[in-house]
């Protein structure tokens, strides 16, 4: 059995979860990862989608690879239908899987990375490709601590701040970039195995909760300028709606009125830029230095 | 030639490879079906948002990012068939994707949630000129990739973006793809005879479509479009598939450049690997 701890959870898990750091043995255990049979009519309904959800319940089809199943917040089973390893089972239950534990727990997972800057918890969402990473990089350089590669959990209490909670101490890089750097790479977890990304380590983690203080909304642009925008409380709502991962579960998991709630919160209390990244590339510190200033950190 | 539509099936695909007039085609039947609304290049109907990263890993709850462009067919298959069978008929969406088999022998546009396709073609020399400007590569490089069977649109090593990967492979590979039985009805139509009667070539389509029209409705598209016009409006209000700020997105239109551009080398080449498909097509190959 491997033991890890991330997102506030005490993880056994029956497979090694690239990227976790593995820890001691706790007393409490709260989220089980185990394998087992998966029944593909676990949870009834059409069968023209590869997932269906229930409150508190998810199956999920990965085609060629194998269905998992996740439960009440607590327990993830999966079973292999591939003859050999699978390429990309591992790397769902820790995207899909661990998002959807996350809203079982009423917890919502916003596709985004987030550091730590010292006066609160600062994430940085937008899609594939709009920038997350080169302004986490720049975030690092700034001197601010790491505390989410890919998914953040984002708890909204009764009266209390938005919280952020931080996953895991490992960020995703591709080669090419290490090679750049000189980055040794050879002992490092791949993303998947055929695939030239790597679970690069974070000495720096930043592994405690932090109130939610900025989001930085990356945009890719077309501009030859970087245009950086305060959004008012009700320009805030569609970009964190648009960014709640996996957001297709909430309907099914009866969790609607719960994300509206987070989302609404999120967008009162928290001061949100928009960054609309330019053509040409502007060193990540700038982009950093620029996004804190907008939003007063 | 009309697209087998029924309950639950209600896609066409404007499908082409890339600078073969489907964005003008797109204008076309954007002004068509809404004649009082101004054209906007940056809101075109019927554009890729069925290759749309976020949409797909919403709908499949999957990281496509972590999967092969082989390994996502099956999901992107299935995400059709969803808007196939929830949207109203003609429901156009465009692509440059190959019709290619994925993983499990699932076809990415399946003949169950595919009422047809209008596919665009357009003679190779011409197209490698117009994309060698578009994508600012010397024409050698376009050749080759025109001729590489592993090419896919959107994909790139060590980086990924909104866009999935679209698998085009080559010239021929996707010409023969898409008109070779794909398993639903194909209306061919060539970018050369487009040109040369673009209100023929608009009343085809919607046809095939099932969208109703009048001389005076095509008449109204295809002025509205015409080539000097589209160039004004991206000039002025700019376009979402603008290649850079110093490079348009429309260039010339015309037809038979390819000839006078391209070295006898280049164009020999052209021939070398897609001629057969040029002679079925009726293109020039001496």
């Amino acid at each position: 059995m491997h033991h890890y701890f991330a997102y506030g959870l005490t993880i056994a898990s029956e497979i090694a979860l690239p990227g976790m750091v593995e820890c001691a043995a706790g007393d409490v255990v709260d989220l089980t990862i185990a394998e087992g049979p998966v029944d593909p009519d676990a949870i009834p309904g059409d069968n023209f989608r590869n997932w269906r959800a229930e409150p508190g319940r998810l199956f999920l089809e990965l085609f060629g690879e194998g269905r998992m199943l996740v439960e009440h917040g607590k327990r993830i089973t999966f079973e292999r239908t591939a003859a050999d390893e699978g390429l990309h089972l591992v790397s769902t239950i820790m995207g899909t899987g661990l998002a959807a534990i996350l809203l079982q727990r009423e917890i919502l997972p916003i596709h985004s990375c987030c550091v730590n800057t010292g006066n609160g918890a600062v994430i940085v969402m937008g899609k594939s490709g709009a920038g997350k990473s080169t302004t986490l990089t720049g975030l690092l350089d700034a001197g601010c601590t790491m505390m989410v590669d890919d998914v953040t959990g984002v708890r909204v209490g009764e009266g209390s701040a938005p919280i952020a909670i931080p996953a895991f101490p490992s960020v995703r890089v591709w080669q090419d970039v290490l090679e750049r750097s000189g980055t040794d790479f050879s002992a490092l977890d791949r993303v998947r195995p055929d695939m030239a990304k790597y679970y690069v380590p974070v000495e720096d983690f930043h592994g405690q909760p932090e109130p939610l203080a900025g989001i930085i909304y990356m945009v890719a642009g077309n501009g030859s300028e970087p245009s950086v925008t305060q959004l008012d409380p009700t320009q805030r709502i569609a970009p964190l709606r648009q960014m709640v991962y996996r957001k297709n579960f909430l309907k099914s998991f009866g969790l609607e009125a719960f994300a509206f709630r987070a989302v609404a919160a999120s967008a009162r209390d928290v001061p949100m830029v928009r960054y609309e990244r330019p053509t040409t590339p502007i060193p990540p510190i700038d982009v950093a230095r620029q996004a804190l200033a907008a939003l007063g950190i | 030639m009309k697209a087998d539509f029924a309950p639950g099936r209600s896609l066409v695909w404007l499908s082409s490879y890339p600078k073969s007039g489907n964005t003008w085609l797109r204008s076309m039947l954007a002004v068509l079906r809404a004649p009082d609304r101004p054209l906007d290049l940056r809101y075109l109907p019927y554009g890729m948002d069925l290759f749309d990263r976020q949409i797909l890993d919403d709908f499949a709850a999957i990281s496509s990012i972590t999967m092969t462009p082989d390994e996502l067919v099956p999901y992107q298959a299935q995400l059709f068939a969803a808007v196939s069978r929830e949207a109203e008929p003609p429901e156009l969406a465009k692509t440059h994707a190959a019709a290619i088999t994925g993983a499990g022998g699932t076809r990415l546009f399946g003949p169950d949630a595919t009422a047809g396709a209008v596919y665009l073609l357009r003679n190779p020399m011409d197209v490698a000129v117009s994309y060698a400007h578009h994508d600012d590569k010397p024409l050698d490089e376009v050749i080759a990739r025109m001729g590489d069977s592993e090419v896919a649109l959107h994909q790139w090593e060590g980086r990924s973006g909104p866009n999935l990967p679209q698998i085009m492979r080559s010239w021929s590979d996707h010409v023969e793809s898409w008109t070779d039985d794909p398993g639903f009805p194909v209306l061919v139509i060539r970018y050369e005879d487009m040109l040369a009667d673009p209100a023929q070539a608009l009343k085809q389509v919607a046809k095939f479509c099932g969208i109703e029209t009048s001389p005076a409705s095509v008449n109204h598209a295809v002025e509205a479009c015409r080539f000097d016009r589209l160039k004004k409006v991206e000039d002025a209000d700019g376009f979402s598939e603008k290649p850079s700020e110093t490079r348009a997105f429309f260039r010339s239109g015309q037809s038979g450049e390819g000839r006078h551009v391209l070295n006898r080398s280049q164009i020999d080449r052209i021939i070398a690997v897609h001629g057969a498909i040029m002679e079925r097509f009726g293109y020039w190959v001496a």
